[in-house]
């Protein structure tokens, strides 16, 4: 048995808030139960500032593992830890930064990711692909990939394709200290009963690829988001915040690292109907001069309800976050770029632009779990 | 802001009246031009509320007047009303002050000038009616204003300083005026009312400048915050506490020029205390029957004198350890209670000796809880206040004792 | 300005009394400001069910107080309310090994009883964002009318009923098609059916069985058969044997049936028997 030379290990999960809950509170608990297999101790805990979580927000919670009590104790001085030894992402688009809803800006993914520690992401892109669209590293880490897509498993109904499973096989790859094989997976052989769920522990063990990163690698492509809390001087008394007027957007008001999945527009194919803009509960949609409806990229969580609602087959189609880098509206380069704009739309969508063109169902196979076809609560996935 | 008048200039037109402590504070209401209130019955507070819906009936003055569904909406409504920009009054006692708990402490938070009145009443259960300060006194951490009237000329006063201090832009409280069940509210007394010209000048328009909910000023008022951001919130309403002090003060000097009243300094009224050993502190309308055994007392050769609180907030440390350092010994006469306190003490008693606890010349001070549920303060009950206060002068540790005063055993 | 749960009837009127009041002493620009409130089920059909009573019986301010209804109080973890269907999962009523429904009470019905309760308001009305045009006339018509009025709308919630937000519109539909939720708006005393909720009181549109509601969303997903069975009886009793579906859930004795043959003339009119 290998001691650890460290006398505890925090790892935290960052999840979609709500769909992912169950799930990053299933990995965080048997992280410490697995650890208490070797007579280790811990404690796992989601941040209360996430709470009450909103769909899709970026959300966190936390296992952290010592060696004994008093170390245990010392590794929670600080209750919400401002330093990570491992940080997972059960979605692969979180990496291109998390916001919370109460606090104030886009962080990058690997922020609390001590020196030499480990960011794993849940996805069925390359490693070179999910580093693509990760901020650039201030600090050398390792990135791991295990394969999955963002399995939004549901609150009640707990319907996950084994996320967890593979997320403490390839735990117990990179932190074999802390998280023994064996040991994964004779907690999971104890709670399910189900040889499945044991092999897909190994698996994950097995199929995680690794990917050193140094420091300055990843994208400086993401917009920066700097916001300087004032102090009571400078705030305005009453609990006061400016507002706007009717008809004028909030420029703070930023939602996009909420989306996994984000709607691309067939201007050709639009009938104007005006369904999407009804029905979008973040009213991100803007009537273009022509009476076309372009998306606000900033305001839009992909929740999807426009891609539902629209009449028109593949006008509005949900494509995986992990392929944009920008946040721009897309109304503009369609009316300066006709065809420049529609192959963009293919290419991204793997749609035609063209509705003559018969083409198969939107790809949609990035995102995995997160297309809601697949959502085992939904009518497509479902208990039916 | 100081007041550019003569001093005393309206006083000859003041008219006189007689009336409850109720009904001179709705004489303030429709002297402060009062826009909203609302109101929902408990004695003895209500009284305010009978007698200011017959000046709306008689068409003394023009006030929304909404009765309420209960003490909660009641306070919400004239909160809501205030971030409009309304001048409002709402009152409660008892349990449905309490009823209305929510909405006092956020009314605070918000940093609203809401003005009340607190007829003080025992808390249920038992039901009682009689005076009780624990309903006033349970708002004491939360940002609200306090002063405590003796008499119903003093209500009416206090009622026109809150909204000029509560409404002053440096604090921007609520303000909750105490005032003591049947002793005070439903006793009839001579009033001098003055006249709104006087009144007009003493209380400037209220004016919430850009902090008023309306579609021309796109604000969001009280949005979620967390743990980045509510110590500062926090800081912003505990400095506006600390500013409330000399806002007080300063228009205390100014109500005093304009006319005429409120004695030497707002927040104390001395009685007998210049060559005083033995004194008793309080607020309210205890102070009536404590003045009399004090002349009664000093009769028999008794240096003996009473200093009674009138503003419970912001707590007038400086002036109380200035004061009370210079005695022997302080009996602290609690109309209230707080169970399980230290030296089993009420409120005030705990208060006042936090405040004195680092001077080197201090005085003993002992405790007293007394006249509870309304009950009356009798002389010998007073003698006996102040034999137990000069006895404990001897030794500053026989002040870690609180007496009940008139309880049968 | 964000109010205390339980206070949006009270901060609709102690807003529209303070801007009436400003507005006539001339201390405020005259002129027409909106005044709604918006309150959930948990502040709305549960605690300030008072205060919004109160505020619909204030005839002279101008407020709407807007029900906005996904059926549990879910920004606090996703607890039960009054609102919250028969048998549904919450934090509060998990589904158990020995109870499988810890929730058995029917929603309350909450604009029926604000229209029947409070003659005076002008209009109170059921809506579903779902169907958003309607819903928005509803709103206007709220708004134009004027006094104080009432809105209840049925927000499917993909955090607390569990299933894809991209599904919301649909769950929205399907709550009315199976007759769970009636659409209707009462103007001046009188009640119109809408969407359509209409169209299944004519005939021209047949209910959808509540399975197809309750399959769709992780809060159901416990239901035995007979619970489904329970749910479409109750549903079906509003359409066989209330006065109005969804609206009033009383209907006349056999033995008074001259109620609806009442002599409506004013009392001055009125012969004498």
């Amino acid at each position: 048995m290998n001691d650890p030379k460290e006398t505890s290990i925090t790892v935290e999960v960052v999840y979609r808030g709500i769909f992912q809950k169950t799930l990053a509170q299933r990995i965080c608990r048997s992280i410490v139960l697995a650890a208490r297999k070797r007579g280790h101790t811990g404690t796992a805990f989601a941040r209360y500032g996430d709470s009450p979580e909103r769909n899709g927000v970026p959300a966190k919670q936390f296992a952290v593992v010592a060696i004994n009590d008093l170390e245990l104790e010392a590794s929670m001085a600080k209750y919400e830890p401002a330093v990570v030894d491992v940080s997972i992402a059960v979605d692969d688009t979180l990496v291109k930064g998390v916001e919370s809803w109460a606090w104030y800006g886009r962080q990058p993914i690997w922020k609390p990711v001590k020196k030499d520690g480990f960011l794993l992401v849940t996805s069925d892109n390359s490693p070179a692909d999910v580093l693509a669209q990760t901020d650039e590293a201030e600090r050398p880490y390792t990135l791991v990939t295990v394969p999955g897509g963002a399995s939004f498993a549901g609150l009640w109904v707990f319907k996950d394709d084994h996320t967890d499973y593979r997320v403490l096989g390839a735990l117990a790859r990179i932190e074999p200290e802390w998280v023994r094989l064996d040991d994964v997976k004779a907690l999971i052989k104890e709670q399910t009963k189900d040889e499945s769920a044991v092999q897909s522990a190994q698996y994950g063990y097995d199929a995680a690829k690794l990917r050193a990163v140094k420091a300055g690698e990843g994208t400086s492509g993401h917009e920066k988001l700097q916001f300087t809390k004032p102090g009571w001087t400078t705030m305005r008394p009453g609990i006061v915040v400016d507002a706007r007027k009717p008809g004028e957007r909030n420029p703070q008001y930023k939602k996009y690292t909420a989306r996994t999945l984000r709607p691309v527009v067939n201007f050709d194919t639009c009938i104007k109907c005006t369904m999407c803009w009804l029905d979008c509960p973040d009213e991100c949609f803007e009537v273009t001069p022509e009476g076309h409806y372009e998306v606000v990229y900033q305001a839009c969580i992909g929740c999807g309800i426009c891609a539902q609602v629209c009449p028109v087959k593949d006008c509005i189609v949900m494509v995986d976050e992990l392929r944009f880098e920008d946040n721009e509206d897309k109304w503009q380069f369609w009316k300066k770029d006709h065809d420049g704009y529609n192959k963009w739309f293919e290419a991204k969508s793997g749609v035609s632009a063209d509705p003559k063109v018969r083409t198969p169902a939107a790809r949609q196979e990035g995102a995995g779990n997160a297309n809601p076809a697949a959502n085992p609560t939904s009518a497509s996935g479902g208990d039916d | 802001m100081a007041i550019q008048v003569k001093e005393r200039e309206h006083q000859d037109v003041e008219t006189e009246q007689l009336m409850s402590g109720c009904e001179a504070i709705a004489e303030a209401i429709r002297l402060a031009d009062v826009d909203v209130m609302a109101a929902y019955p408990i004695r003895p507070y209500d009284g305010v509320m009978q007698a200011a819906a017959k000046l709306i009936a008689n068409g003394k003055m023009d006030v929304e007047y909404i009765v309420a569904d209960g003490e909660h909406s009641q306070f919400e409504i004239v909160k809501h009303a205030c971030a409009v920009g309304s001048r409002v009054f709402v009152g409660s006692s008892g349990v449905g002050w309490f009823y209305a708990f929510e909405a006092i402490a956020v009314t605070a938070g918000l940093r609203l000038p809401v003005v009340a009145i607190c007829g003080n009443r025992a808390l249920d259960d038992p039901g009682a009616f009689g005076t009780e300060h624990n309903d006033s006194l349970a708002v004491r951490d939360l940002g609200w204003l306090l002063p405590w009237a003796e008499t119903a000329q003093e209500a009416m006063d206090l009622a026109l300083m809150a909204w000029r201090v509560g409404e002053d832009k440096r604090v921007s409280l609520p303000v909750a005026i105490g005032l003591d069940g049947a002793f005070l509210t439903h006793s009839q007394q001579i009033v001098r009312i003055p006249t709104q010209a006087a009144v007009n000048t003493f209380l400037p328009r209220f004016d919430l400048g850009d902090r008023l909910l309306h579609p021309d000023n796109p604000i969001t008022i009280a949005p979620q915050v967390d743990q980045d951001w509510l110590m500062e919130i926090r800081m912003q309403n505990d400095q506006a506490m600390r500013k409330a002090h000399d806002v007080v003060s300063e228009a205390h000097a100014d109500f005093k020029k304009l006319f005429g009243r409120g004695g030497d300094s707002p927040f104390l009224d001395e009685y007998m205390t210049d060559d005083a050993e033995y004194v008793v502190f309080g607020q309210g309308t205890l102070a009536l029957p404590m003045k009399v055994a004090i002349r009664r007392l000093r009769k028999e050769g008794h240096k003996v004198g009473l200093v009674r609180l009138k503003w419970f907030r912001p707590f007038p440390t400086q002036e109380i350890v200035k004061s009370l350092s210079r005695f022997k010994a302080v009996g602290i006469i609690d109309r209230d209670y707080s169970f399980g306190s230290p030296h089993y003490g009420g409120v005030l008693y705990n208060e006042v000796r936090s405040a004195l606890y680092s001077q080197e010349k201090r005085p003993t001070i002992v405790g007293f809880i007394a006249g509870l549920g309304g009950r009356e303060i009798e002389q010998p009950m007073a003698t006996e206040i102040f034999e137990k206060t000069k006895a404990a002068a001897s030794d500053i540790k026989s002040g870690d004792t609180c007496h009940w005063i008139g309880v049968r055993s | 300005m964000h109010t205390q749960l339980g206070a949006s009837g009270s901060a609709a009127l102690g807003t529209a009394a303070g801007l009436k009041v400003l507005m006539r002493k001339g201390k405020l620009k005259n002129e027409k400001i909106n005044v709604i409130a918006f309150c959930g089920d948990g502040g709305g059909a549960d605690m300030g069910i008072g205060a919004i009573s109160a505020t619909l019986t204030h005839k002279d301010y101008n407020c709407l107080v807007l029900l906005y209804d996904n059926e549990s109080y879910a920004n606090t973890d996703i607890q039960l309310s009054s609102q919250t269907p028969y048998g549904a999962v919450t934090t509060f009523s998990p589904s158990g090994t020995k109870k499988r429904l810890m929730h058995t009470r029917w929603k309350k019905n909450v604009p029926g009883m604000l229209a029947a309760g409070h003659p005076e308001s002008r209009y109170i009305a059921a809506g579903c964002a779902a169907y958003a045009v309607d819903l928005m006339n509803k709103i206007r018509k709220a708004l134009e009318l004027g006094g104080p009025t009432f809105v209840h709308t049925l927000d499917p919630c993909p955090k607390g009923w569990d299933y894809h937000p991209q599904y919301s519109q649909e769950l929205g539909h399907l709550a009315v098609e199976c007759g769970i939720w009636p659409l209707y708006e009462v103007i001046d005393r009188v009640c119109n059916l809408t969407g359509p909720t209409r169209q299944i009181a004519e005939g021209r549109k047949k209910r959808k069985p509540v399975y197809e509601y309750l399959k769709r969303q992780g809060r159901f997903a416990h239901f035995a058969e007979e619970d489904v069975e329970h749910f479409q009886h109750e549903v079906d009793k509003m359409w066989t044997e209330w006065l109005i579906p969804g609206v009033i859930p009383f209907t006349i004795a056999a033995k008074d049936q001259t109620i609806l043959k009442i002599d409506k003339k004013p009392l001055h009119e009125q012969k004498t028997a």
